[in-house]
């Protein structure tokens, strides 16, 4: 119970950044380098870029949100869509669980 | 799943992540996002998690949640949400889901100490009414209790009140929101006789200043941060002043930050009244036609054990919520002595910091609140409520605003944040605390018993008139074997409660029975003798209420797994084990002492139900639930549109109980305040949520403004017409003088509430503060975030937040392993110097979601003694090495 398990399944996470319009190429190729991420559009008006996020990969997830975050020139990130594959098999029906300590 | 169909998916996602935020795309991007949802079906919902509420949409296909995104049409988010909001459709589908009843046994037989071993329903709904019957006989109803929550849907809480209250005659019922925000409401009924806030997020928009106190809004409200950040970049003079304990991401966007020590918030308060007096800022046409200036008593406790040394003496900690009018004279004194020199001397945390800069600063605070021409909003949250005088410091927040007039109008506000979706819908509105009834009534108040006697159709005496415990108090309760039968819904209060060793160990007692409804085994679920697996949010119909009095409504979207049912199935379930005649008779109640009964004793109700069309066997379900009226609100209902409803199927029944008991429970605040719409007014295409009270099909936004609130007397410009603790005698800062009461009809309290020092400060041993908090990837005690992947691993542990110099003073470096330690209990984690959190020289930060660092064996059970609210921001400890695990 101390660690957590999860199922892990594959996720698509939509993202909208935002950045200073003046570097928004600059900033998208950076996005771009990022492993897992994807750049599909950019809003030259607005300085926003429109990529996704694959969380199927062990490296991937919310410590990727704060390196989105950390790329330079990025304004915010905001999270605005998220898929979620339907689980191939159902949760296990029983818990392993004793009567340890807590 | 192969490559082509992920390139498939994730272009769809990117367009349809670009449409919701109204991004201009290319028309073959459009087509491809709309072609990735094919065969989906969206509907409304509303996020799980905090009290800000946001809007979402969700999409499921074959049965399944597959997509949420921000409901670009709800006037909160607007389209947005944060990272736990996103994770919505994931905590369906954690791994160690619960899907079966489990139940400790050893040789086919319930056993204490027995493994938990996989039972039907039936076999559970038998051991714990066997267990009930057990406990109601040693005990009479104040031997069982229910501990409830702030994430309740509204039906959920309504029928676990009208339960406990009208069923077993127990007032033994209170939720997690007793810790979340039970100081607000205090504070806010105490003031202005009514609950809930006058303004709403709007003022956002509309303010030239934010001041978050206790408030870490960037990662606990992110998206009402969102907005704030939006008009700081938006509106020039738009300022941003951030007062906290400790160095948090709101101060990263604050212009600027207030680091105080512990407590002192009571004394900053008081210095910017004293200023407001002696610059002559106070709004007089405001303050003479709309507030009177009120006092209480002071040597009031902290909410302790009655044994407990801090209690010795204290002469007021019985009647700490006594209040009396003084003239503003008096309230004058009581500010004098709150110097710009005393308080900063006082207040200031950062050692380093020079003394004239930490005044400037608090000069500077007082001339954004002083500024008639400055329109402020104050936002609180956790460092406010969970305080020693929580009360007192939500109070004072009310003060500065009444004085200055800048309240209940666009723009300027004082506002609690509420921490759980539905602490305000169900905790506050339904009233799931021990002492309430539904609609800001209360069990000691003949009038409001009978109200709901009539409502409920009970004999009159059924509702006791004795509070009950409320969360920390049944804790003790469980310890001291006064409680003995335990059952917790919708919380986890055994990692959520300070000074939790003592509560481990009295829920593992031989004789008390525990039970724990939920979707993943946290550590209640371990303490547990038999829990139960619950439906998550959108397995279900329900309703939540948010911060600023939106209530908001989902359909069941999908179906949940294995055996888990909903809670108010399981509520309704059980009630159908009981009968009023085992319950109606007469019942022991230690302590009972009221008008109209027996001492200690409530009434046999027995002979009146036959006037009422009950017999002795009538069960609770038919008596409560299943009425004549509710079985006329039939399922199917047209406004379901083709969704399920498993609460129904799994009852075999042909009633809506959550459309019926929503209607029940409105009928309570109808005409009285607290209007709520039509339950199918919520599911409307046009409707994302209404603020109430609604009025003639129209929401509220500002509450006691004529102009905006229906309820407001015309003619009054501002009417605080709340009825409670509206007659006060009169008197000075030490004491009533003229006991002849006041009315005070229409008007606000402005309360002089003094500093005072907390129970526990550091010492030479105990020699750091340990404040307790949230983090923003992870929800309370997380048993839902930490089965999301991406937020398990951006956040996989709880760490202790501390200052360089104070680990290098204790020999220790980054990321050693240590104990955290106070009187109380130890705990092992390891050490942070850098990171998000920056606490002060001697200040150390835990965050508390974490069960492997159960920090809440190192916390202080003491709260304020009115609001009865623990303060988890404040105890001492010492921090030392430990050594190394190999793991």
């Amino acid at each position: 119970m101390g660690d957590t398990e999860t199922m892990n399944p594959y996720a698509i996470a939509g993202i909208v950044v935002r950045t200073l319009p003046v570097e928004l190429e600059d900033v998208a190729d950076r996005l771009a380098r990022l492993p897992g991420i994807e750049v599909h559009h950019v809003e030259i008006s607005s300085g926003r870029v429109v990529v996704t996020l694959e969380t199927e990969h062990a490296d991937l997830g919310g410590a990727e949100l704060e390196r989105l975050r950390d790329v330079s020139g990025v304004v915010s990130v905001e999270l605005v869509y998220q898929y979620v594959a339907p689980p191939v098999e159902g949760p296990e029906l029983t818990p392993s669980m004793s009567q340890g300590a807590v | 799943m192969d490559a082509t169909r992920r390139r498939f998916l994730k272009v769809g996602v990117a367009a349809a992540t670009g449409v919701a935020v109204g991004i201009q795309l290319p028309e073959h991007l459009v087509a491809l996002g709309q072609a990735v949802q094919a065969g989906w079906s969206w509907d409304k919902g509303v996020c799980r998690f905090c009290g800000v509420g946001c809007g979402i949409q969700i999409a499921t296909e074959g049965g399944h949640v597959v997509a949420v995104k921000g409901d670009p049409d709800s006037p909160v988010n607007r389209g947005l949400l944060c990272v736990k909001g996103y994770a919505n459709a994931k905590i369906l589908y954690g791994a160690d889901r619960l899907t079966r009843p489990l139940l400790r046994m050893k040789d086919g037989r319930f056993d204490k100490s027995g493994d938990f071993v996989a039972v039907s329903w039936t076999r559970a709904f038998d051991e714990m009414t066997t267990q009930f019957r057990r406990v109601h006989k040693e005990l009479g109803p104040t031997g069982l209790g229910v501990m409830g929550s702030g994430q309740y849907t509204i039906q959920e809480g309504y029928a676990a009140v009208k339960l406990v209250k009208a069923g077993w005659r127990s007032n033994n019922i209170d939720p997690n929101a007793r810790h979340c925000m039970a100081s607000a409401v205090a504070g806010f009924m105490q003031t202005f006789g009514i609950d809930e806030p006058a303004g709403n997020y709007d003022d956002i928009e509309q303010t030239d200043t934010v001041v978050t106190w206790g408030a870490n809004m960037a990662e606990m409200h992110p998206m009402l941060w969102a907005r704030v950040i939006d008009r700081r970049l938006a509106h020039a003079p738009m300022r941003l002043i951030n007062l906290t304990t400790f160095t948090t991401p709101t101060s990263a966007m604050a212009d600027v930050e207030i680091l105080f020590k512990p407590q002192t918030d009571l004394a900053i308060w008081n210095y910017i009244a004293r200023e407001i007096l002696s610059r002559d800022a106070v709004d007089h046409a405001f303050v003479d036609k709309h507030c009177v200036f009120a006092a209480g008593a002071t040597d009031i406790g902290y909410a302790l054990r009655d044994n407990d040394p801090h209690e010795a003496g204290r002469a007021a900690r019985t009647t700490a919520g006594q209040h009396w009018l003084i003239t503003a004279d008096e309230f004058r004194k009581g500010v004098a002595p709150y110097t710009l020199d005393y308080v900063a001397r006082l207040a200031k945390a950062d050692e380093s910091e020079p003394l004239s800069a930490f005044k400037s600063k608090l000069v500077l605070l007082a001339d954004v609140y002083a500024d008639r021409a400055r329109k402020v909003v104050s936002f609180w949250t956790m460092g406010f409520n969970q305080h020693t005088r929580g009360t007192w410091v939500n109070e004072q927040a009310y003060m500065t605003h009444l004085l200055t007039g800048k309240f209940a109008r666009p723009g300027n506000s004082a506002f609690s944040l509420t921490g759980q979706p539905s602490a305000c819908g169900t905790a506050r509105e339904v009233g799931t605390f021990s002492h309430r009834l539904p609609a800001d009534m209360t069990v000691d108040n003949a009038e409001h018993r009978a109200r709901a006697e009539d409502v409920w159709h009970l004999p009159a005496g059924t509702v006791n008139p004795k509070a009950g415990s409320d969360i920390t108090r049944m804790m003790r309760d469980l310890e001291d074997g006064k409680v003995k039968w335990l059952w917790v819904q919708v919380n986890n209060p055994f990692q959520a409660t300070a000074n939790a060793n003592h509560w481990i160990e009295a829920a593992r007692k031989n004789d008390a029975f525990v039970i724990v409804s939920d979707a993943y085994p946290g550590t209640s679920c371990k303490v547990a003798d038999l829990i139960l697996p619950s439906a998550m949010i959108f397995e279900k119909w329900g309703a939540y209420g948010n911060s600023e009095r939106r209530t908001q409504m989902w359909r069941q979207q999908v179906a949940a797994p294995g055996d888990a049912r909903s809670d108010l199935w399981q509520i309704l379930e059980f009630s159908k084990r009981l009968t009023v005649g085992e319950l109606w008779g007469e019942q022991a109640v230690p302590g009972l002492k009221a008008d109209g009964f027996p001492d200690g004793r409530l009434p046999n109700v027995l002979d009146h139900i036959g006037a009422l069309g009950y017999r002795s066997d009538s069960t609770l379900y038919d008596v409560l639930f299943a009425t004549p009226a509710n079985r006329k609100v039939e399922w199917p209902d047209p406004v379901a549109q083709g969704h399920g409803n498993d609460t129904v199927a799994f009852l075999n029944e042909r009633w809506f109980p959550e459309k019926a008991l929503f209607e029940e429970y409105a009928a309570f605040g109808r005409g009285h305040g607290h209007d709520l719409a039509p339950f199918d007014r919520y599911f409307a295409a046009d409707v994302r949520g209404l603020k109430w009270p609604v009025v003639d099909g129209k929401e509220t936004h500002w509450r006691f403004n004529e102009a905006h609130d229906p309820y407001a007397a015309p003619g009054s410009g501002f009417d605080f017409y709340g009825s409670a603790m509206k007659r006060l005698p009169r008197g000075t800062l030490d004491g009533v003088t003229d006991a002849t009461p006041v009315s005070l009809a229409g008007k606000a309290k402005i309360f002089f509430r003094p500093y005072a020092a907390p129970p526990e400060m550091p010492d030479a041993e105990w020699n750091l503060w340990l404040s307790t908090g949230r983090v923003l990837e992870h929800w309370h005690s997380g048993t839902m975030t930490r089965r999301v992947p991406e937020l398990h691993k951006a956040v996989p542990a709880a760490l202790a937040y501390m200052h360089p110099e104070d680990a290098e003073a204790r020999g220790l470096a980054r990321n050693d392993a240590v104990w955290i330690e106070s009187r109380r209990g130890r705990v092992r984690t390891r050490v942070e110097t850098e990171g998000r959190y920056g606490p002060p020289r001697g200040l150390i930060y835990v965050p508390w979601f974490d069960e492997t660092v159960l920090i809440n064996k190192v916390t202080l059970d003491a709260g304020c003694p009115i609001s009865r609210q623990t303060d988890f921001k404040k105890c001492a400890v010492k921090v030392y090495k430990a050594e190394e695990v190999a793991s």
